[in-house]
C-alpha cells in the first residue's frame, strides 16, 4: 500500500515536467496577464499604440521544435504561438522574460519570426539585429525594473536561472558582442532614471589596444565611444557566457558587476538625461 | 513537525539556494531545479521507512534528476545524497 503512494507521489511529480502534454493552466494564465500588463505599459507610456488580442495568443503544447514564438497569418488575424519548451530548463520567471522579449519582437518592431531576423541580417548585418535584440532587453528591463519593481541583482538572477537554455560551445563573436551590449545596456538602465542608452559594442579593437568601441543609440541621436576595457576582462566575460553552470550565482553576478564597473558605463556623463 | 511543514523547511532552503521549479505533491518527495542540476527530494519522515529505496532511486535517475533525501529538524536540514 505505502509502496504504491510513495510510487504515484512520485511518478506524478516526475511526469509534470517531462510529459508531451498541454502546459498547466496556471502557468498560461500567468503568462498570459504578464504579457497584458506589459502590452498595456507600452501602450501608456506611448512606446507604442498596437495591441494584441489576447485570445490571439496561444501557448503551445510541449514540443521539441526550436522555436520560441511562431506567428501565423489566419484570414484577417494574426495568431502567435509560444513554445513552452524553455520551461523544461530554466525556471517560470526567466520563461516569462523570454517571452516579453519575443513578443516585443512582434508587437513594436515587427520582426516576429525567425525568418524575419534572417532578412535583417541579410539585408543589414548582424550588427542591427543585434541592436533589434538589445531593444527589446532594453524595454523588458524597463518594464521589470518600474512596474515590477525588479533590482539589477533579482534581473541577472532570472537570467541565470535560465542560462542553461541558450549556452553555446563555442564563442560566435557577434552573439557573444551582443551578450556583452545586453549587460551594459541593462546595467546603465538600473543604475540611471530616465535614459534610453542602447549600447552595441565591438570588441575588435581589443586586439590592439585596452579598450573596447561602443556605438551608442540615444533617443536624439547616435554616437560613438571608448570603453576602458582590457583583454583579461573580457576572458572574465568569456568563463560565464561559455560556461555558465561552472559559476554560482555569486560569482556570475560579480563577474558582471565587476565588468561594468570597469566599463564604467553605469556613469557615463556624455550619455544625456532623457528628461 | 508534520511533513507539510518539513517541506515548507525544504521550500525555504532550496530557493534560498538558487533551486527553482519547485513543486510538490500529497507525497513526502519535492522535484527541483538548479542550474547545473536537476533534484528529486525526499523527505526523512516515518512513512518512507517502507519504500524500496532502490525504485525511487532509479525512477530519480531516469528522470536524470538527482536523488536527495532531507532530515529536517526544527530550521535545520541535514542532507543526504542517494
Amino acid at each position: 500500500m505505502l509502496e504504491s503512494k510513495s510510487a504515484n507521489g512520485l511518478d506524478d511529480l516526475l511526469s509534470k515536467g517531462n510529459s508531451e502534454k498541454e502546459v498547466d493552466d496556471k502557468i498560461k494564465s500567468e503568462v498570459l496577464k504578464e504579457i497584458q500588463d506589459f502590452t498595456s505599459w507600452l501602450n501608456l507610456e506611448k512606446y507604442c499604440t498596437e495591441t494584441f488580442q489576447v485570445s490571439n495568443i496561444k501557448i503551445e503544447p510541449f514540443s521539441k521544435d526550436d522555436w520560441i514564438m511562431r506567428v501565423d497569418q489566419i484570414e484577417d488575424r494574426k495568431e502567435v504561438f509560444f513554445n513552452p519548451n524553455l520551461l523544461k530548463n530554466s525556471s517560470k520567471e526567466f520563461f516569462k522574460v523570454v517571452v516579453l522579449h519575443e513578443y516585443f519582437h512582434l508587437l513594436v518592431q515587427k520582426v516576429p519570426n525567425k525568418e524575419d531576423a534572417t532578412k535583417i541580417k541579410d539585408n543589414f548585418g548582424n550588427d542591427f539585429m543585434s541592436l533589434i535584440d538589445i531593444e527589446a532587453d532594453f524595454y523588458v528591463a524597463l518594464y521589470l525594473k518600474s512596474e515590477k519593481g525588479y533590482s539589477k541583482q533579482k534581473y541577472w538572477e532570472t537570467y541565470f536561472e535560465g542560462v542553461r537554455v541558450f549556452k553555446d560551445d563555442w564563442i560566435r563573436n557577434k552573439k557573444f558582442e551582443r551578450f556583452l551590449g545586453s549587460i551594459l545596456t541593462i546595467n546603465r538602465l538600473f543604475a540611471n532614471d530616465g535614459v534610453f542608452d542602447l549600447i552595441l559594442p565591438s570588441i575588435t579593437p581589443l586586439f590592439t589596444e585596452d579598450h573596447i568601441k561602443v556605438l551608442v543609440l540615444k533617443k536624439e541621436h547616435i554616437y560613438f565611444d571608448t570603453l576602458p576595457l582590457s583583454l583579461e576582462e573580457l576572458k572574465e566575460m568569456r568563463g560565464i557566457y561559455l560556461n555558465p553552470t561552472d559559476y554560482d550565482f555569486e560569482d556570475y553576478y560579480k563577474k558582471i558587476e565587476d565588468f561594468t564597473k570597469q566599463s564604467k558605463v553605469e556613469v557615463l556623463t556624455k550619455m544625456t538625461n532623457l528628461n | 513537525m508534520n511533513d507539510n511543514e518539513k517541506k515548507e523547511v525544504v521550500k525555504n532552503w532550496l530557493e534560498r539556494n538558487q533551486f527553482f521549479n519547485v513543486e510538490t505533491n500529497e507525497s513526502i518527495f519535492m522535484v527541483a531545479d538548479g542550474i547545473s542540476h536537476r533534484l528529486v527530494v525526499m523527505l526523512e519522515s516515518e512513512e518512507n521507512e517502507h519504500f524500496h529505496l532502490e525504485d525511487i532511486k532509479m525512477k530519480t535517475l531516469r528522470s536524470g534528476r538527482q536523488l536527495w533525501k532531507a532530515h529536517v529538524e526544527e530550521k535545520d536540514i541535514s542532507w543526504e545524497i542517494l
